[in-house]
């Protein structure tokens, strides 16, 4: 039983990643029907800006934080403008191919300038140490991690939920058409929803960075196929659904890793795959109801 | 007389490859036969994914099963028994088998695994059947890397015997080739062509979608994983990473290049991406400009350029360079004749 | 001259791509009136509402929108200049509340009162959706939604209202139901442009009339007069 209490308070940082890497990128699944596998790079970019900032700049902490957001939304919007923008209203596998490639041609260029060793990141005193419960370990920085998730994502949820410009989003995924008849400014909106999924992608990224104390620039591979199949498992374009199989799908990777015989841990990946099959399946519409047609 | 024109072509091009074989150093003669290896991969691909409209990213899960089961059979016993006992059944394990029937039964086994991708395709609709074939390529990948008791893990396979030549692979490049121009005007590519563009037709018009599927995929995998085979028998070893997403992604951007549909379209975009990808590999290692400056090391620079020129052409011209129409002689001589001026 | 009009086409030719589906269309919609367009399915009514709110780009002729050309805006420009839309088939944001589609409807009201205000009036217009303002409008009947798209082109009080096709599809009572209301409306001062096919109801609450086939107007004229025309009345309208 402590094993798998451990197992799943050790997972939390984890999940809270995952969530809101599948939030920002099931806004943009939703709103352009867009499977945006460049998420990652996205992700990637302020976890590299915030080593810069911190490593080779040997700026404080909140300088790297700093960094990391503005990082992540600098290529969030800059892949749009070039990568998805000029093929507005093209079907969703030429979008698809094209954020393959953005995804391809960003970290190539960052492995080229940087290569693709791990790069450390540092962290504050204040993130670091444990507190003992029983037989539980369990990290500052995890709850720190929860904490901070808990609020974004409690903001976010309240501002699509209750807001005009959060209802005009959700207009966009169900009939972006109709929307802009109704006086929706359709590319500014678009743009707001990439700058709030950067925002996220680089929150996640200083998470990253703080959980497991490096990062590399092929860290965004796998966890763009995590975010992805959150998407579908909560439903496209329902933001709560996506932090909810954002936790699912983290905490569930964990607990599978940890149940697996030892020469098994390979077969991590597996997880969120067989997790999309199964869902295929059974419901794929998702858990929650998904905000596109 | 079309018979004879085909026929009396074959001594031609066989003279023409003796030639090329005999006489075009190493590295040409590498890029030709990866020339013709990546047209198989093309235009194979083409059949699925331009012409019956199921954009599939599997190939590349494909062409690893379809290899290793070739590489059981052909990879020499001292190698699979004595060195590595790897967990085969003994007829591949205690025999090294020649090429053809591990080309074959390679083949085959991409077909098989081919149709186990057609049949979601039924149940799933575009978006949603290109992330599952999708996760065919991370799964098949991942399976082999752990059960290395079989597989030899992500390690891979080593001591190919060196099969593939110019003859094994421009024959079967120039059959596939054949062969695709002929199902385009056959009864079954026609139905598949239908069946991509307007499936709602293609049921009125009595067409058996599952069975076009399957069709389309067993063929075309069958050729995936033959193209995977010449291959690792050129390169000489086998890596599961290495058919991921890089090469899936290479291949895919051949035919949107060339574009979706056109066997014309394919070929050239293989004739492109190889060029491409041989010609500037040597800027990924660095050289020395005619002794003048050094360029740097810029490895992976050719992904980033093909990178970009993929987006570029899906912004600019998304139908590729033939759209889905074909070279055609008429054509040619249409347009060379409006070069010369004629009337 | 050109301020008398509210709404002025002149000679526009639109379609799609390289297919061309209206040509030369010209009509006026004067201030404080409800005009009709009507013709058989495909002559090419949608395509010009659709080209007037902005969803199309016209491929020749003038827009004119008090007198401003209006052939280069995009939607939201032409919904900011007061022209509210009630597209073909209701489409209506299946994933919202009615409320909230009606919060998306006026999306550039600015004002909180003016917008409590406005919905207080299509609540009095249309008082079943304002029982069901709370509920997904996905489940709704297609009257339900027929009224809410309706509301939902009202809700930021525009100058200009497009209609297309609101009747399809609707049982007669509710179709009586929705062209009384549009009276209403039009007398609290909103310029009605209807599109339709059930050229009964149409004919019955507008001012004046055109007809469409093939993608151009060939007769227009008083709506009584139009509803009396007896060639119109064989082919296109159904009366036989």
């Amino acid at each position: 039983m402590n094993y798998f209490l451990q197992q799943l308070i050790n997972s939390l940082g984890w999940g809270s990643l995952n969530a809101l890497m599948a939030a920002g990128y099931t806004m943009t699944f939703g709103i352009i029907g867009l499977v945006n596998f460049a998420h990652g790079e996205v992700m990637m970019a302020g976890a590299l800006a915030a080593f810069w900032i911190m490593v080779v700049l040997e700026l404080p902490f909140w300088l790297g934080c700093i960094a990391a957001i503005t990082g992540s939304i600098l290529v969030g919007l800059f892949i749009e403008r070039i990568a998805f923008r000029p093929l507005r209203g093209a079907g969703m596998i030429s979008l698809f191919i094209t954020s393959l490639a953005a995804s391809f041609g960003i970290r190539t260029l960052l492995i080229m300038l940087l290569t693709d060793k791990l790069k450390p990141f540092p962290i504050p005193k204040f993130l670091k140490g444990a507190i003992v419960l029983g037989e539980l370990i369990i990290f500052k920085k995890t709850l720190v991690i929860l904490f901070i998730t808990f609020v974004v994502g409690a903001l976010l949820i309240y501002f699509i939920k209750y807001t005009k410009t959060g209802a005009a989003m959700r207009a966009m995924s169900y009939d972006p058409e109709i929307a802009g008849t109704m006086g929706v400014n359709t590319e500014r909106v678009i743009i707001v929803t990439f700058v709030i999924a950067s925002f996220l992608a680089g929150l996640s990224a200083i998470f990253w960075g703080v959980k497991f104390g490096s990062v590399r620039c092929s860290m965004g591979v796998l966890i763009v196929v995590n975010a992805f199949i959150a998407s579908v498992l909560g439903g496209i374009g329902n933001v709560f659904g996506a932090i909810l199989a954002g936790y699912i799908i983290g905490v569930g990777e964990t607990l599978f890793v940890a149940y697996l015989p030892d020469q098994m841990v390979g077969l991590r990946p597996l997880f969120v795959w067989i997790v999309f099959f199964v869902l295929l399946v059974i419901k794929p519409s998702g858990l929650f109801r998904p905000n596109i047609k | 007389m079309k018979k004879l024109k085909y026929l009396s072509a074959i001594p031609i091009i066989a003279g023409s490859l003796y030639l090329l074989d005999a006489y075009l150093p190493g590295f040409w003669l590498t890029l030709f036969l990866l020339f013709g290896i990546n047209i198989i991969l093309a235009v194979s691909l083409n059949i699925t994914n331009g012409w019956a409209n199921l954009f599939s990213l599997g190939h590349g899960g494909i062409m690893l099963v379809g290899g290793y089961a070739a590489a059981f059979l052909t990879l020499p016993v001292s190698f699979k028994r004595d060195l590595l006992d790897l967990a085969l059944p003994g007829f591949a394990l205690n025999f090294q088998i020649p090429f053809l029937p591990g080309l074959l039964l390679g083949g085959i086994v991409g077909a098989l695994f081919g149709v186990i991708l057609a049949l979601p395709a039924m149940r799933l609709k575009g978006l949603y059947f290109l992330l599952a074939t999708l996760g065919f390529n991370f799964i098949t990948i991942t399976v082999v890397e752990n059960i290395p008791d079989i597989t030899n893990g992500p390690m891979g396979l080593r001591q190919f015997p060196a099969h593939t030549n110019i003859w094994w692979v421009w024959s079967i490049a120039i059959f596939v080739i054949y062969l695709s121009f002929r199902l385009r005007r056959s009864y079954i590519g026609r139905s598949l062509i239908v069946m991509g563009q307007d499936e709602e037709l293609a049921e009125h018009l009595g067409i058996n979608l599952l069975r076009y599927r399957v069709y389309a995929f067993g063929l075309s995998s069958f050729f995936t994983a033959i193209g995977g085979i010449l291959w690792i028998h050129l390169i000489l070893n086998l890596y599961p990473r290495v058919f991921g997403l890089h090469l899936v992604f290479n291949v895919v951007t051949m035919i949107v290049i060339g574009g979706l549909g056109s066997i014309s379209g394919a070929i050239i975009g293989a004739a492109i991406i190889t060029g491409f990808v041989e010609i500037l590999a040597p800027l990924e290692e660095g050289f020395s400009f005619f002794g003048l400056f050094d360029v740097p090391r810029l490895l992976g620079f050719i992904t980033l350029v093909l990178a970009a020129a993929l987006i570029v052409i899906l912004v600019t011209r998304p139908e590729g360079i033939m759209g889905d129409r074909e070279i055609s002689w008429t054509r040619i001589k249409s347009h060379w004749k409006r070069f010369r001026g004629s009337p | 001259m050109s301020g008398e009009h509210l709404l002025e086409l002149d000679s526009v030719t639109s379609g799609y791509g390289k297919k061309t589906v209206i040509r030369d269309v010209s009509f006026k919609v004067p201030r404080g009136q409800i005009i009709t367009l009507l013709g058989a399915n495909g002559v090419g009514k949608t395509t010009t509402l659709r080209t007037i709110t902005g969803l199309i780009k016209s491929q020749g002729g003038a827009m004119l929108y008090r007198g401003k050309d209006v052939s280069a805006m995009r939607p939201y420009q032409i919904a900011a200049l007061g022209v509210g839309y009630c597209p073909e088939g209701r489409r209506v944001f299946g994933n919202l509340t009615a409320y909230e589609n009606l919060l998306v409807g006026a999306y550039r009201v600015k004002s909180k009162k003016a917008f409590s205000k406005n919905l207080a009036w299509v609540h009095k217009l249309f008082p079943r959706l304002h029982e069901r303002q709370h509920q997904l409008s996905d489940t709704m009947s297609g009257g339900e939604q027929q009224m809410l798209a309706i509301s939902r082109a009202l809700i930021s009080k525009p100058e200009l209202l497009l209609l297309d096709e609101p009747s399809l599809g609707l049982a007669p009572m509710v179709v009586e139901h929705i062209a009384k209301t549009l009276i209403e409306i039009n007398k609290a001062g909103v310029s009605i442009l209807i599109v339709e096919q059930n050229a009964k109801m149409a004919l019955s609450i507008s001012h004046h009339a055109y007809v469409m086939e093939d993608g151009r107007v060939i007769r227009q004229g008083p709506a009584k007069a139009i509803s009396q025309d007896k060639d119109i009345a064989d082919i296109y309208l159904g009366f036989r």
